[in-house]
């Protein structure tokens, strides 16, 4: 309890002459009430900045969500095109250098700079997919950044 | 990059992986040939597929040929980059190798890195610099059959 504050009321209370068996109960009784309503209020605008908080990053999401969403899909593909080269295509090459009956030795060399020449493809790729995903998310970050600091000096006007 | 140049260059990447496949499993009557012509020689074994990675890799200049004039230069630089970083693979695929066949690869690739760094540039694409590409494909391929002979003459 605020004790400044109680002193204060019952001060109050014996300039207007209330009945000092009553003075002291009263005044701790105001002093709760006060102080109640007044956490109340903090709490209140503690929950609106919280709220306008998450206002803001849920627009934010709703602005990125078509950026999040094509690096999640390119993402995606490329995964599967990497696994589908390693399941289905490279067996497909190897029936047919079979089939042909090429040399295994010589089927293992061009099998061998396939895997190569086929994995940097997709390496490169992906190196492109990350690239874009670390600038989008620097883009939300910066404006999350600004979002923070348009709240703060909300609150403090 | 922005979202347009991504799909242009990551689908310029994904075509040249598809020719790759292709030239397997449609047995590619060179790349075939070439397996049952040297089967029983490594190096000129190794040689035909510098000689095909090579080529796979000028491909992906032809498939930017290919590309509307309202790509943006962005996807221009960045699908330069990718095929750049494949030339640096084949560059490094085989170090310490101290053979006459693999320095004579080295000084393709290194022909062949400096042409496409000139090459992938919107504002350059004409008629004029594709013949030049067209030439050092020509010259390309007469140099390797040269350094298949020597490397012949050399084994027998």
């Amino acid at each position: 309890m605020d004790k400044e504050l109680q002193a204060l009321i019952l001060q109050c209370l014996v300039e207007h002459n209330t009945d000092p068996a009553t003075r002291d109960k009263l005044a701790t009784s105001i002093t709760t009430r006060i102080a109640g309503h007044s956490k109340l209020a903090d709490m209140k605008a503690r929950l609106a900045i919280l709220f306008e908080y998450e206002k803001n990053y849920l627009q934010l999401v709703k602005e990125f969500k078509e950026e999040i969403k094509f690096a999640g899909s390119i993402q995606e593909d490329l995964r599967k095109e990497r696994a589908k080269f390693f399941s289905d295509t490279l067996k497909e090459v190897s029936t047919t250098l079979q089939a042909s009956q090429v040399d295994p030795a010589v089927a293992a060399t061009w099998l061998k700079d396939l895997v190569g020449s086929y994995t940097k493809s997709l390496d490169l790729s992906s190196g492109l997919i990350e690239e874009q995903t670390i600038d989008t998310i620097g883009k939300i970050r910066d404006d999350a950044r600004a979002v923070v600091k348009d709240v703060d000096a909300n609150a403090k006007t | 990059m922005d979202r347009e140049s991504l799909i242009t260059t990551l689908g310029l990447l994904s075509q040249g992986r598809a020719q790759l496949v292709s030239k397997f499993t449609h047995q590619d009557k060179a790349i075939f040939g070439d397996m049952f012509r040297f089967e029983r020689s490594p190096a000129l074994m190794a040689l035909a597929v510098d000689r095909f990675n090579v080529s796979w890799i000028t491909h992906h200049y032809e498939l930017f040929e290919k590309l509307d004039e309202s790509a943006s230069p962005e996807a221009a630089a960045a699908f330069k980059t990718c095929v750049l970083g494949l030339i640096q693979r084949l560059d490094q695929s085989r170090e310490g190798d101290l053979s006459a066949e693999w320095a004579f690869v080295k000084s393709m690739i290194a022909e062949k890195k400096m042409i496409l760094e000139a090459q992938f540039d919107f504002s350059n694409k004409d008629d004029v610099n594709y013949r030049k590409l067209v030439f050092a494909q020509d010259r390309e391929r007469a140099l390797f059959e040269r350094a298949f002979e020597k490397a012949k003459e050399k084994l027998s």
